[in-house]
């Protein structure tokens, strides 16, 4: 199986980058943004948490591990419901409004999932996938 | 407790729809200018989904559902990735000629 390749090194290189997005996030932000400097904190670093976790877990129940278009989705997903919410409620107090650029990723975001879900649901539906 | 379990088909179907509803409630509220009512929507259904992964009667995601998972990231991201190869191009092309701001 071509996957395998990616199952140790793969993951440890991403969560390494993201490990290190983390940390520079916190540094650099700090000064000029310390908000979005934590933000990117708490995401970044919970990705790698959540990530390992889950890397531990399938090893523990011998699953398939994870590729990398599944960790790409995951990643998205993970930062997309907690940023999105956050902007949401951010408009709502007053410190946040959409500009054209927020709302063009917001939308791409939302046609990424809603294939997500229509691929997923076919599949579903033949039975078998592919 | 065992009155308090649920079938796994149904648990799939609960977390699916409340991903579906939050996101869904998250837009349309924004939309209507109520953005704290979608966060709050959002947070239940994202809770929800949560709570009830535990209570499915047997395992909630097996090996099928794995499969599929990894079929759909797989096809989503080609199918993304091939539209945003024609699109961002056709942009650019179109704002060149000045046809696209």
């Amino acid at each position: 199986m071509g996957d395998n390749r990616f199952d140790g090194s793969f993951v440890q290189f991403v969560t390494g980058l993201l490990a290190a997005a983390a940390a520079v996030s916190l540094a650099l932000l700090s000064n000029a943004r310390p908000l979005l400097g934590v933000a990117g904190y708490i995401i970044f670093g919970g990705a790698v948490v959540v990530i390992q976790s889950q890397r531990d877990a399938a090893f523990a129940s011998g699953a398939r591990p994870q590729t990398p278009a599944e960790i790409t989705l995951t990643l998205i997903g993970l930062t997309s419901a907690m940023v999105f919410p956050g902007l949401v409620a951010a408009d709502g107090l007053g410190v946040f409004s959409w500009t054209p650029v927020s709302v063009g990723i917001a939308l791409t975001v939302a046609v990424l999932y809603a294939i997500y879900g229509i691929v997923s649901v076919g599949h579903r539906l033949r039975g078998r996938p592919a | 407790m065992s009155h308090l379990l649920v079938a796994p088909t149904r648990v799939r179907r609960l977390i699916a729809t409340a991903a579906i509803l939050g996101g869904l409630a998250l837009a349309l509220f924004t939309i209507l200018k109520l953005p704290l009512v979608g966060v709050g929507v959002y947070v239940v259904a994202v809770g929800s989904a949560a709570l009830v992964q535990p209570l499915a009667d047997g395992t909630a995601f097996d090996e099928r559902d794995e499969e599929i998972a990894h079929a759909a990231a797989f096809w989503t991201l080609r199918v993304f990735g091939l539209a945003s190869a024609i699109t961002f191009p056709a942009l650019t092309v179109a704002w060149g000629v000045g046809a696209f701001e």
